[in-house]
């Protein structure tokens, strides 16, 4: 959606376009938000973060700050920073804060070095590649069923197939992700 | 699970990542759209008027001050709207709770039976659940506003729809709290714990059919069902029991699986075990006869012959769709006595206070406002030789306490 076209759809129908904006945009959102707090948030926290995102977008809108730019682009980025804002508020008591007056704040080390954040950020690529090599439908399945935690009969819906179709493909397409992993030298 | 670690890597994840989790993420349904949309709307709202206000009150932000007039909201009138809110509420599920109107006016013709069974809703505004689990259901639920908007997906048919369900053009049944109560003679009152017990007994017996004829805590087999056109008018909306798939335009009756009844003579046979003819015909309907064997499955049901049960081809079924009926539950006395009055051989009068238990955790035994009173005519029914209830009436909870000072003067 342009922001030409949600301008024009602000100017005729302000809860049709709060609508087509939470249609067009709303897997968007829930997959930003659902990234960052799958860990330490329920379904409910994630949702609540969501109309959280969208509410933030609605006020935008009426002050006309939608208009100018790439619409998905700030709706992005009102739900990255939404959804790290709750993310700190979930891990609050797990968090570690100190005063920056303190003498030992230069000696403090950050809970994971810059080596082992490239690190991560590499074996996630790596995951995703082999993941895709699967092809459809078993790409959608393993990252439905295990990133998403969503159910056999739930993820059925999606691919068009029955549930214990889904779980048996379910097996085996982990079973073949393992082996892929393993032949580039990553094992659990 | 060793597989969900492997993919918790994926959390954190950078943009390009993002973009192949996005592709694969769920699609939001419309249920979870128009429920995610109705919080939305609702934060929206606030957010608005509080950057309204904002702006009004001249709050101006710079770097090192702020200034101007914060406003903090004190809801100390909310509790007596609450309050007030709340008294209405109960006196209008008193007044509905006891009696459901359902009276037919001549038949269908056509050889077609008038339906035994209609169910009429009560006009207040809780939210409402209901339970549903593949294979056998069992349905519970609270009173709902027919037609409101709720995040239960069965109440997105209009109100015009679930009217036809629910309620039909019937004269309606006097309203029990009009009648002008009049208290027995004192001498002829007794505490009559064998009498009391039974009266009790018989008006649990009640509530458990006046949950039945609303679809409540009735088993239904959801993989047995039968399933007609809507009339198209009715814009009629229904989610698979199973599948939770949207179905437009269809309803869907499922196989009665309950081991209190199986066909309309049964059910007649249960209403029976409690209630007199004459009571049913006054509580609840005065036909039992609804069946619909002249239609084929498919074909279009009209919005006339609706009902909330139906007789297909010597089986009972029980609509799919049954958002918005509930039912509050009640409680009786242990501690205050049932009056017995005006016994006979053959009759007596049992007078009791009833409490509505909204939490049903725990009983709202003193809370007055959630009290009310009944009073119970029950017969010697010839057919059974055992006592049957022939009149309910609801009273003022005063009614009984008034009573019961009487009684212990």
């Amino acid at each position: 959606m342009t922001s030409s076209e949600l301008k024009t759809l602000y100017h005729t129908s302000v809860s049709g376009c709060h609508r087509a904006l939470m249609q067009e945009y709303g897997r968007y959102v829930y997959s930003i938000i659902f990234n960052k707090l799958r860990l330490c948030g329920t379904q409910e926290d994630i949702e609540e973060c969501f109309s959280d995102v969208f509410a933030d977008i609605f006020i935008k809108l009426d002050e006309d700050q939608l208009f100018g730019g790439d619409v998905k682009s700030l709706i992005g980025t009102v739900a990255k920073r939404t959804a790290i804002d709750r993310f700190r508020s979930l891990t609050a008591a797990q968090s570690h804060m100190v005063s920056t007056d303190e003498n030992d704040m230069s000696e403090l080390a950050s809970d994971m070095s810059v080596e082992a954040h490239a690190e991560r950020s590499e074996l996630r690529r790596l995951l995703l590649s082999k993941i895709e090599e699967l092809g459809e439908p078993d790409s959608t399945i393993l990252i439905q069923k295990y990133y998403y935690n969503r159910k056999s009969d739930e993820i059925a819906k999606s691919v068009s197939m029955t549930a214990s179709s889904v779980r048996s493909r379910c097996t085996r397409a982990m079973g073949k992700l393992r082996a892929k992993l393993a032949e580039i030298g990553i094992t659990e | 699970m060793k597989e969900r670690e492997i993919f918790n890597v994926l959390g954190n994840a950078e943009e390009d990542s993002m973009e192949m989790l996005t592709d694969k993420c769920p699609e939001i349904t419309d249920a979870q759209l128009d429920r995610l949309l109705a919080e939305t709307e609702r934060k929206y709202k606030m957010k608005k008027k509080d950057n309204d206000r904002t702006e009004k009150d001249n709050i101006n932000m710079t770097e090192n001050e702020v200034s101007g007039v914060e406003r903090v909201s004190r809801p100390a009138w909310m509790m007596p709207l609450i309050t007030a809110a709340s008294v209405v509420l109960l006196a209008g599920i008193v007044l509905g709770s006891v009696v459901l109107l359902n009276r037919h006016k001549g038949g269908d013709g056509g050889g077609v039976d008038s339906p035994m069974v209609t169910a009429s809703t009560t006009a207040v505004s809780e939210t409402t659940t209901s339970a549903v689990s593949t294979g056998t259901v069992t349905t519970t639920g609270t009173v709902t506003k027919a037609g409101a908007s709720t995040a239960d997906r069965n109440t997105t048919n209009t109100a015009a729809a679930h009217e036809a369900v629910t309620s039909k053009t019937h004269a309606e049944a006097p309203v029990n709290t009009t009648v002008t109560f009049v208290a027995p003679d004192k001498n002829y009152m007794k505490d009559d714990m064998s009498l009391g017990d039974k009266a009790i007994e018989l008006c649990r017996k009640n509530d458990e059919i006046k949950q039945a004829v609303l679809g409540l805590s009735v088993d239904c087999d959801v993989n047995d069902r039968i399933m007609f056109s809507a009339d198209p008018s009715m814009e009629w909306l229904e989610y698979d029991a199973i599948t939770q798939e949207r179905i437009e335009n269809m309803i869907t009756y499922c196989r009665v699986r309950d081991s209190r009844f199986g066909t309309l003579d049964e059910m007649k046979s249960y209403f029976r075990s409690a209630l007199t003819e004459k009571s049913i015909k006054e509580m609840y309907d005065q036909d039992f006869s609804a069946r619909f064997d002249d239609l084929n499955e498919m074909d279009v049901l009209p919005r006339d012959r609706m009902s909330l049960y139906m007789e297909y081809r010597g089986k009972l079924y029980i609509m799919n769709y049954r958002g918005g009926l509930g039912y509050i539950p009640v409680d009786y006395p242990e501690e205050l006595p049932v009056i017995i009055a005006e016994k006979t051989d053959t009759s007596f009068r049992a007078f009791m206070p009833v409490w509505m238990v909204r939490d049903t955790s725990k009983s709202e035994k003193n809370d007055i406002q959630s009290s009310y009173a009944l009073e119970v005519k029950v017969i010697m029914d010839p057919e059974y030789n055992d006592w049957r209830i022939d009149e309910l009436t609801t009273r003022e909870r005063k009614d009984y306490d008034d009573l019961y000072d009487q009684f212990r003067s």
